[in-house]
C-alpha cells in the first residue's frame, strides 16, 4: 500500500500552475458551501472587512445561516452589562465572564442624548436603550458585535415599558414590544410591536384589562414569548409568533403571611427564565426550562 | 463486514485523468462517499472519481492512510497534519474540492482552516485577486460598508 501511494505522490507534479490555481480558486469562490466552510473560520474583524469584497460575499457573511453556523450557541452568556444612567444619556459597560484577548473590541458605550434614558434591555447580543420625553419615546438598538446602531421613535403617551425580542437562530430581525395604557373609563392595555424587518410600529391584538399590578417595564423575552410578572402573583405570557397570550409556566406561590411577590430580579439567561424573590432574607430562585418544568431553589442570606 | 486492517481488501480508485490507485479498503472508507459504495456493494470495479485528478487523489489517500493508522497518537496526527497542509494554494483548493466531493470531514476542516489562516487579515483587494472576484460595489456602497463596520477597518 505504501509503495502505491508513494508512487502516486512521486508521480505528481509538485505544486500547481498559476492558471490551474486560478481555476480551482474560482470553483471555491463559486461554491457557497465551500466558501462558507472557509469564511466561518475567520476572525470577526476579517469577516467584516471581507463584506466589502463583493455583494455576494457581503450577503453570504451577513445572512442568518452564516451566523447560525458560526455561533451554534449564541445564547450562551458572555458577560454582564452594567448600566449607569446620566443626566444626558447613559453609559453601559460590558463585563465579560471570560476575557479573550482581541475578541471583545470594546468595553463600554456611551449614549449621549438630551433626553434621560428611561430603561435599557439586552437580548442575545442586542442592546436597546429607551429615551422618553413627554409623549415621545426614542429607541436606540445596538448590535454588540458590530456596534452598529439603529434609531427609531414611537409617538403617543401612556408608555409603560418595552421588551426587546431577538432570536438569531430564528431570524436576523428583532422586535421591540411596548405596552401602553389608557383609561376608557377602566384602565386598559394595548401591546404595540416594532419590527426591524418592516421598520414600523403596529398595534397587536385587542386591548386587555389586567387587575394585578404588572411590571410592564420589565417584560422578558424567553421561548418565543414576552413574559410579565405582577406583584399580585399572576403573570402574562405573550407569544410573538402567534401574537396571542398563552399559558405561563407555573409560578411558585406567594408564601403564607405575604400578600404580594417580593420580586428582585426577573430575566433570561442561557435559555432559562429566572425569577428571584426575597422573603424574610431568604432568596428564592425560580428557574423555568424549555420543557416548562420549573425548579425552585432557595438561598439564605 | 469487517474493515479492520488485517482483513482489509484492496479497492481500485480511478481518477478523472484515468490514473488508477490501489488503496486498502479500511483507508479508502475514510471517504464517506466511498464508504457508502462499499456498504451498498457497488465497489467492485475501479471506482470512477470524476471530480478528483490523480495527483489530488494521491494526496487525499496519503492523508486517509495516516488517519486510518490506529497507532498514530493525537499529537502525532496534529504534527503530521501541520506538515501536510504546507502546500501551494492551488493544491489546497484542489484538496478542498476533493474532500468535499469524497465527503471527508476531517480533511475538509483541516484544509479550510489552513486557507482561512492564509487569508485572514488580508486586504479585501487581495482577496478579490486570490479568488478572481470582481468588485461589484459602487464607491458609495463601499464607503457605507466601511462606515458601518468602521472598527474592523481601523
Amino acid at each position: 500500500m505504501k509503495a502505491e501511494v508513494a508512487t502516486m505522490r512521486s508521480g505528481t507534479v509538485s505544486g500547481t500552475s498559476m492558471s490551474e490555481q486560478q481555476t480551482s480558486a474560482d470553483v471555491i469562490a463559486g461554491s457557497d458551501d465551500l466558501l462558507t466552510e472557509i469564511l466561518r473560520r475567520l476572525p470577526i474583524k476579517s469577516l467584516l472587512q471581507f463584506k466589502s469584497v463583493s455583494q455576494h460575499w457581503c450577503s453570504l457573511i451577513s445572512g442568518p445561516d452564516f451566523s447560525r453556523l458560526r455561533f451554534p450557541n449564541p445564547k450562551s452568556a458572555k458577560g454582564l452589562y452594567l448600566y449607569h444612567p446620566a443626566e444626558q444619556g447613559c453609559l453601559i459597560n460590558f463585563l465579560p465572564f471570560v476575557y479573550e484577548s482581541g475578541t471583545v473590541p470594546f468595553r463600554s458605550i456611551t449614549f449621549k442624548d438630551p433626553q434621560t434614558p428611561r430603561c435599557f434591555q439586552s437580548c442575545n447580543g442586542l442592546l436597546c436603550v429607551c429615551l422618553v420625553k413627554k409623549s415621545c419615546c426614542g429607541f436606540v438598538v445596538s448590535n454588540t458585535t458590530t456596534w452598529q446602531s439603529t434609531r427609531f421613535v414611537k409617538l403617543g403617551g401612556g408608555f409603560l415599558g418595552f421588551s426587546l425580542a431577538f432570536d438569531p437562530l430564528k431570524s436576523p430581525h428583532y422586535k421591540v414590544v411596548c405596552v401602553r395604557s389608557y383609561y376608557a373609563p377602566l384602565r386598559l392595555f394595548q401591546i404595540e410591536i416594532y419590527s426591524s424587518e418592516t421598520g414600523f410600529w403596529r398595534a397587536s391584538g385587542e386591548t386587555f384589562a389586567a387587575q394585578d399590578n404588572f411590571l410592564f417595564g420589565g417584560g422578558v423575552f424567553w421561548n418565543g414569548a414576552i413574559h410579565w410578572v405582577s406583584t399580585g402573583g399572576t403573570s402574562l405570557c405573550f407569544d410573538l409568533d402567534e401574537e396571542k397570550f398563552r399559558a405561563m409556566p407555573p409560578m411558585p406561590p406567594i408564601p403564607n403571611g405575604w400578600d404580594r411577590r417580593s420580586i428582585s430580579y426577573f430575566g433570561e439567561s442561557e435559555g432559562h427564565l429566572h425569577l428571584v424573590q426575597i422573603y424574610h432574607f431568604v432568596l428564592k430562585v425560580f428557574l423555568a426550562f424549555d420543557h416548562n418544568i420549573p425548579k425552585v431553589g432557595q438561598v439564605s442570606c | 463486514m469487517s474493515l479492520s486492517p488485517s482483513t482489509s481488501k484492496m479497492l481500485s480508485l480511478k481518477s478523472s485523468d484515468g490514473k488508477v490507485l490501489e488503496v486498502e479498503e479500511h483507508v479508502a472508507v475514510l471517504c464517506e462517499t466511498i464508504k457508502s459504495l462499499v456498504e451498498d456493494g457497488c465497489a467492485d470495479s475501479p471506482i470512477p472519481l470524476a471530480n478528483v485528478d490523480g495527483a489530488t487523489l494521491g494526496n487525499v489517500m496519503e492523508w486517509c492512510k495516516k488517519h486510518a493508522d490506529q497507532k498514530a497518537s493525537a499529537d502525532d496526527l496534529e504534527d503530521w497534519d501541520a506538515e501536510f497542509v504546507e502546500r501551494d494554494q492551488g493544491e489546497l483548493y484542489h484538496l478542498i474540492m476533493a474532500a468535499n466531493y469524497l465527503n471527508i470531514k476531517g480533511l475538509l476542516d483541516l484544509i479550510c482552516q489552513k486557507v482561512a489562516d492564509m487569508i485572514k487579515g488580508k486586504h479585501p483587494e487581495k482577496i478579490r485577486e486570490i479568488f478572481n472576484i470582481e468588485n461589484d460595489f459602487t464607491p458609495e456602497q463601499q464607503e457605507q460598508i466601511r462606515k458601518d463596520n468602521s472598527w474592523a477597518f481601523e
